[in-house]
């Protein structure tokens, strides 16, 4: 499946600006690994809706060339709790989701690009 | 060309009349072609070769289209005001160089000289062929003469000082630098400007399509606009970096007066101080790798259960499929061979084929369990993730470095203001006011320099609309018999400027390897580099032929690039001249250092004047060079007298080494 355009909340936004001076590396960047960290961390199942009042992204560089994995991924996780896949529009939304989720707990979680990769325990 | 010497007459720290001969010599063998200028920072290294390109291109020297009150202020600001000036107001530069013009070399003296009265500054040039005024050239016509003499883009890349080399270094866009030399050395701006006058030629004959027309217009206003910002924020730009200068001198000084006055203290604050900035040195390289990884597949690992989770359901997925079809393949030709006659007659091979294929066509797209549907209708999903695991232990590495590094720079800050807290001193802080203003002013060129990329940016844009506008109209066929002339002209023009940059890039890339690897400290580290036509972006192709991304090169490796690629360029300039270096080392190790200076200089041209700080070419590497130097000065500044002292010979503090020499 396809997308072009994706537009994330306003809140997302705003601690994506504030985490970008410590992760150094550019907003398109850091919702990659949002949206994975927050996929590692499970189904979203039937969250509420992020707002889309933030920054917009082409899905050439919000998700790149790995554009359909990352949708797959999403598909395969969520897939857990409903046990069905979930329509194309459904897999945008989840997208969003996760970005939203993901931006949530890396905000608080990363110090340094370093946090990404080491596990809690050792810190 | 080669320069004789370089008169100086209270111009800036100089008092008096200072003539700095730079003439190579021979040796018994060899020719000599290095003359070594030493001189600590702030002794007026740098404005010799200020000296130099003011003497040749007057106001052009400062950048193009420098305001005339801009050039007096600098003017102004050049004239030497120690106790000794004469109060005169008055300063002058010049050189004299050699010229072969068909096969008879001519001796011109170049000199420039202005008095500042008040507001008002005078200047006033002179220009001399063997020693007699030039008059077959009118005097007003001199200026271009020498332009036409040594093209001010072709000079860039025989005089550079450190900071271009760190630009080019740098240059993350590096199409940009690269682009800007390669165009103004082969005069290639002519071609764009010509082709870019018919094109607007073309849209004012061209009455059915008023909207190109228009759309030129305000194309190229929009770049003259953006031209002006870029050149009032560059002006800006120069002005904080001259700032920053002298606030780096001033904490230069500071730290200096605080090591002599501040004892134990001081000693263990600089230890920090530069144990820190070794430090940060090598986070900025590791946050490099960190953005080149994040935009591949470093995403992926912030999930390995997930990531393991996929790899085994794809994996899963594909003997799944294999197996129920085989099975049920098996039963069907078992059920065959027991079945009746008649079965058997009625089952002809077509019928078999389409079973089979019946087969194929469900177990490829629906048996397989839901989950991995979405998954394996990815292509390549099996390849990432495979190449993304096989990543794990690189970004492991990374991050635990980066961990250490950054409680490492923790713990020294910690030390650091518990070092200043315990300290009162005057000393101390005047030496952290000093920092401190340095880092602000750091902090706004950073700024500064955002918004100049941001403007490069948009002019690239810019200058892509207007060539797909003139392309397009070059092509139109429909109109007068001029503006088909003109179209053809355009269209002529478009093909001769693209053949002459592709057979200039070929030559560029050729010898770009070759004096890339002669200066590499890993022997034969590039086969191959391909720059391309259009954007002049450089890729550095490896031995194994495999792409050298830019960001892998280290600090070092990167300055050899850029001293390489000047290199090539002033050799496929076919020019013979001189080249003169400010501060050319600066960020090199002493490996790279010692393969600059072997190979780089002695080579690079007949007459080499080195620029350098006595920390850069120190005594030793003096030493090994001694074969390949003509001529030692030393630049010494003289605090009481506020001027600086030329004499011969290199750094004097060690005795034998700068008699060894001469």
């Amino acid at each position: 499946m396809h997308y072009s355009k994706l537009r994330i909340s306003s809140d997302a936004t705003s601690k994506l600006r504030a985490m970008r001076q410590r992760m150094r590396i550019t907003p398109n960047l850091l919702c990659r690994y949002a949206l994975m960290s927050s996929l590692e961390d499970g189904p979203i199942g039937n969250a509420p809706l992020p707002d889309e009042d933030g920054q917009e992204f082409n899905a050439s560089t919000l998700t790149g060339e790995q554009t359909q994995l990352f949708l797959a991924a999403i598909s395969v996780v969520e897939e857990e709790t409903s046990n069905k896949t979930p329509s194309n529009a459904r897999v945008l939304e989840l997208l969003r989701c996760h970005i939203h989720r993901g931006i949530g707990s890396l905000s608080v979680r990363l110090r340094s690009p370093a946090d990404l990769f080491l596990r809690k325990a050792d810190r | 060309m080669l320069i004789r010497n370089i008169v100086l007459e209270d111009f800036g720290l100089y008092a008096g009349r200072q003539v700095i001969d730079v003439q190579p010599t021979r040796g018994a063998r060899k020719a000599r072609p290095i003359i070594l200028v030493g001189g600590k920072n702030g002794a007026g290294k740098t404005s010799l070769l200020e000296a130099v390109r003011l003497t040749l291109y007057g106001k052009l020297a400062l950048g193009e289209r420098t305001s005339q009150s801009a050039y007096e202020d600098y003017l102004r600001s050049r004239v030497h005001t120690g106790p000794s000036a004469g109060g005169l107001g008055r300063a002058s530069v010049g050189i004299e160089f050699e010229f072969a013009e068909s096969g008879v070399v001519h001796i011109y003296e170049v000199s420039r000289a202005w008095t500042v009265r008040g507001n008002v500054v005078q200047e006033s040039m002179d220009l001399r062929k063997n020693g007699e005024t030039v008059t077959v050239v009118p005097r007003n016509e001199w200026q271009n003469f020498l332009h036409e003499l040594l093209p001010v883009g072709v000079s860039q890349l025989f005089f550079f000082d450190g900071e271009k080399i760190t630009e080019i270094a740098e240059d993350s866009t590096d199409g940009h630098q690269l682009s800007a030399a390669i165009r103004s050395l082969l005069g290639i701006d002519l071609v764009g400007r010509l082709r870019t006058d018919l094109g607007l030629y073309l849209s004012r004959n061209q009455r059915s399509d008023v909207g190109s027309n228009q759309e030129l217009e305000t194309i190229l206003a929009e770049r003259d606009k953006i031209d002006e910002e870029v050149r009032s924020l560059s002006d800006q730009r120069a002005d904080l970096q001259t700032q920053l200068d002298g606030q780096r001198r001033e904490s230069a000084k500071a730290q200096q007066r605080f090591t002599v006055g501040g004892g134990e203290v001081a000693l263990r604050r600089s230890s920090l101080t530069a144990e820190r900035s070794a430090l940060d040195h090598e986070r900025t390289t590791l946050l490099a790798q960190f953005k080149e990884g994040s935009s591949g597949l470093w995403p992926w690992l912030v999930a390995p259960t997930l990531v393991a989770r996929l790899q085994l359901a794809l994996a899963k997925a594909g003997a799944a499929d294999q197996d129920a079809a085989s099975r049920l393949q098996k039963r069907f030709n078992a059920w065959q061979k027991k079945a009746d006659a008649a079965t058997q007659r009625r089952w002809t091979q077509e019928h078999k084929d389409d079973f089979q294929a019946l087969l194929e066509a469900t177990f490829k797209a629906s048996d397989a369990p839901a989950a991995p549907r979405a998954l394996t209708a990815v292509g390549n999903a099996t390849q990432i993730l495979t190449q993304a695991s096989a990543q794990q232990s690189i970004v492991q590495g990374f991050a635990e470095r980066l961990r250490t590094l950054e409680e490492r720079i923790g713990e020294i800050d910690t030390s650091l203001a518990r070092v200043d807290e315990t300290t009162a001193s005057y000393l101390l802080d005047e030496l952290r006011g000093a920092e401190q203003s340095y880092g602000q002013t750091q902090g706004r060129l950073k700024v500064l320099q955002e918004s100049l990329d941001a403007l490069h940016y948009r002019r690239a844009t810019l200058d892509k609309s207007r060539e797909k506008l003139l392309i397009s109209q070059a092509e139109d066929r429909r109109g007068t018999r001029q503006t088909e002339l003109a179209s053809r002209i355009a269209a002529s023009l478009a093909a001769y400027e693209t053949a002459l940059i592709a057979s200039k890039v070929r030559a560029l890339e050729v010898a770009f390897v070759d004096c890339f690897n002669r200066l590499a400290r890993k022997g034969d580290l590039v086969r191959e580099v391909r720059i391309s036509a259009d954007n002049f972006q450089a890729t550095l192709i490896g031995k194994d032929g495999a792409e050298i991304p830019r960001v892998r090169l280290s600090a070092g490796e990167k300055q050899v690039f850029a001293i390489a690629i000047l290199w090539a360029l002033a050799k496929t300039s076919g020019r013979s001249l001189p080249v003169i270096i400010d501060t050319p080392l600066a960020r090199l190790d002493s490996d790279h250092r010692a393969a600059i200076l072997e190979r780089y200089l002695p080579e690079v041209s007949h007459q080499v004047v080195v620029l350098s700080t006595d920390t850069e070419v120190d005594v030793d590497m003096v030493g090994q060079l001694s074969d390949f130097v003509a001529q030692t000065h030393h630049l010494q500044y003289l605090p009481d007298e506020r001027r600086t002292a030329v004499a011969t010979g290199y750094f004097k503090s060690r005795k034998g080494a700068s008699s060894a020499l001469l």
